[in-house]
């Protein structure tokens, strides 16, 4: 009964290995992963550069901003989403190549 | 409580402007000489602040900032009264029986010089009140209410796309040649009000448009957030039109110009002469920082520029300080009277751009900084080695 005043804690797997048992479901996947020392990937955290992005392999998130100002058509129904834009609504397997960087740009001038 | 308090200016500003706008005549002139000595003065006089109070209430610092639409109504409102031929909504006649001020007959009375003086002090109020505040709010993508509110305040000002290209457009690409809002080195203030704001209208446009053909929407839709953007500022031309005539229409367009070249003015001071290689995360030195009380307090924080672009996502009372970022000339109020005058400007910033790529730049941005001083066309910089 007690557990509707309480903020609800679910556990965030990335790339197969458990990160996090119980995550906010207040916080962003970023931010609980970078609280977990993970080297997460990110940058402009505002869900515009795409540095963060990743495939969400199992459960469900609610994005904060539309994900389709950053990510292609083709991406997103491939379920990439924008971990600094993603609030975890159940347990998540998150898959990211810990290495990327930004999404590649049109080059200067 | 003065920690809640300090973030209020911009209330009392308005207050003060709504006042000495229905009282009419020279105390239009009179509103407009308090807000000048109060920002501009103190800006001056009153040093730095570097607190970062915690918040038991962060609620209550939203909702000052949701206030701002309420004022900004009331603001334009008593205006087009001043303007309109006749007594809308019974204002003056209230005000008379009120106060016992004649306030008809001081309007009668109001000089086209006061008219003047109106459009430069509603602009500049308008512009921190509304504009200032929209950007904070639009920031915050995750808070429908915050964002409604941010686009509504931006359309005082014809820039409700504001919120998208700036989230989307200039928080990625800032201190870019693709950022429409970053002033390379050489160029003048003027040149950089009309390039920024025709450049930013059509990031935006084209940012909303690649949006909606990724969710395989339509562009010509009202689901285009851009359309409804620039139909914003149509519904309040409409309705200040309605309220007071051509007049009121001339006025408020006018005012509206005015307070969209102050917010690219501020563009021009905050990332003026720096430069970033593309891709590269964005860095505490990448933005002109000051910590100026005045301006920090009016402003609520967007002083505090290096935090808030190397943590976009941070309200503006998480951001920190940062001392040991690049720092402005002055304050943004009296940096803002600088820039105005393009010849000083570029003679005064030319220290502080040697010293930037000396001390925070790195090698490739070294580089790339050494080709925007032979770009600037301005002596001085190409002479710099």
């Amino acid at each position: 009964m007690l557990s509707m005043f309480t903020a609800k804690a679910v556990s965030l797997t990335i790339n197969d290995t458990l990160v996090v048992e119980q995550a906010s479901v207040k916080q962003t996947v970023l931010a609980s992963a970078l609280a977990a020392d993970i080297a997460f990937p990110h940058h402009c955290q505002v869900g515009s550069c795409g540095a963060c992005r990743c495939q969400l392999v199992s459960g469900e998130v609610k994005q904060l901003t539309d994900s389709a100002y950053v990510l292609s058509a083709k991406a997103i129904a491939q379920g990439m989403i924008l971990a600094c834009q993603s609030v975890p609504k159940s347990a998540v397997n998150i898959k990211v190549n810990l290495r990327q960087r930004q999404l590649a740009d049109e080059p200067q001038e | 409580m003065f920690k809640y308090l300090k973030f209020m200016s911009f209330h009392l500003m308005a207050l003060i402007a709504i006042v000495s706008i229905t009282l009419g005549e020279s105390y239009i002139s009179m509103g407009f000489a308090i807000w000048v000595a109060v920002y501009l003065g103190g800006d001056i006089l009153f040093g730095d602040d570097v607190h970062t109070p915690s918040y038991r209430f962060p609620a209550l610092l939203t909702w000052q900032l949701w206030l701002a639409l309420p004022l900004t109504v009331i603001l334009v409102f008593v205006c087009c009264w001043q303007f309109a031929s006749q007594d809308i909504g019974q204002y003056g006649a209230w005000i008379s029986s009120l106060t016992g001020y004649d306030a008809l007959q001081a309007r009668q009375n109001t000089s086209v010089f006061q008219y003047g003086v109106m459009v430069v002090y509603l602009g500049l109020v308008v512009g921190v009140m509304a504009t200032i505040t929209g950007h904070e709010l639009t920031h915050r993508t995750w808070d429908p209410v915050s964002l409604l509110i941010g686009r509504w305040l931006l359309a005082f000002s014809f820039d409700a796309n504001f919120a998208i290209e700036h989230v989307y457009g200039h928080h990625k690409y800032v201190s870019t040649l693709n950022d429409p809002a970053t002033a390379p080195r050489g160029r003048s203030v003027y040149a950089h009000i009309i390039i920024s704001t025709i450049k930013g209208n059509i990031s935006a446009w084209h940012i909303e448009q690649q949006r909606l053909v990724r969710k395989q929407l339509a562009v010509w839709r009202w689901h285009n957030k851009a359309l409804r953007g620039y139909a914003m500022s149509l519904a309040i031309m409409m309705w200040v039109f309605w309220l007071a005539g051509w007049q009121g229409l001339s006025f408020f367009v006018l005012m509206a110009l005015w307070a969209k070249a102050t917010l690219e003015i501020v563009n021009y001071m905050e990332h003026y002469g720096l430069v970033r290689e593309l891709n590269s995360p964005v860095k505490p030195h990448h933005s002109w920082n000051t910590n100026k009380r005045v301006s920090s307090w009016a402003m609520f924080n967007l002083t505090r520029h290096s935090h808030h672009h190397a943590q976009g996502q941070l309200p503006y009372h998480q951001l920190a300080p940062y001392p040991d970022a690049p720092q402005m000339i002055g304050g943004y109020l009296s940096t803002f009277v600088l820039t105005l005058i393009p010849p000083l400007w570029h003679r005064l910033m030319l220290p502080k751009l040697q010293h930037w790529d000396a001390h925070f730049a790195t090698p490739a941005e070294y580089h790339m900084a050494q080709q925007a001083n032979q770009k600037s066309k301005i002596a001085a910089y190409q002479a710099c080695k």
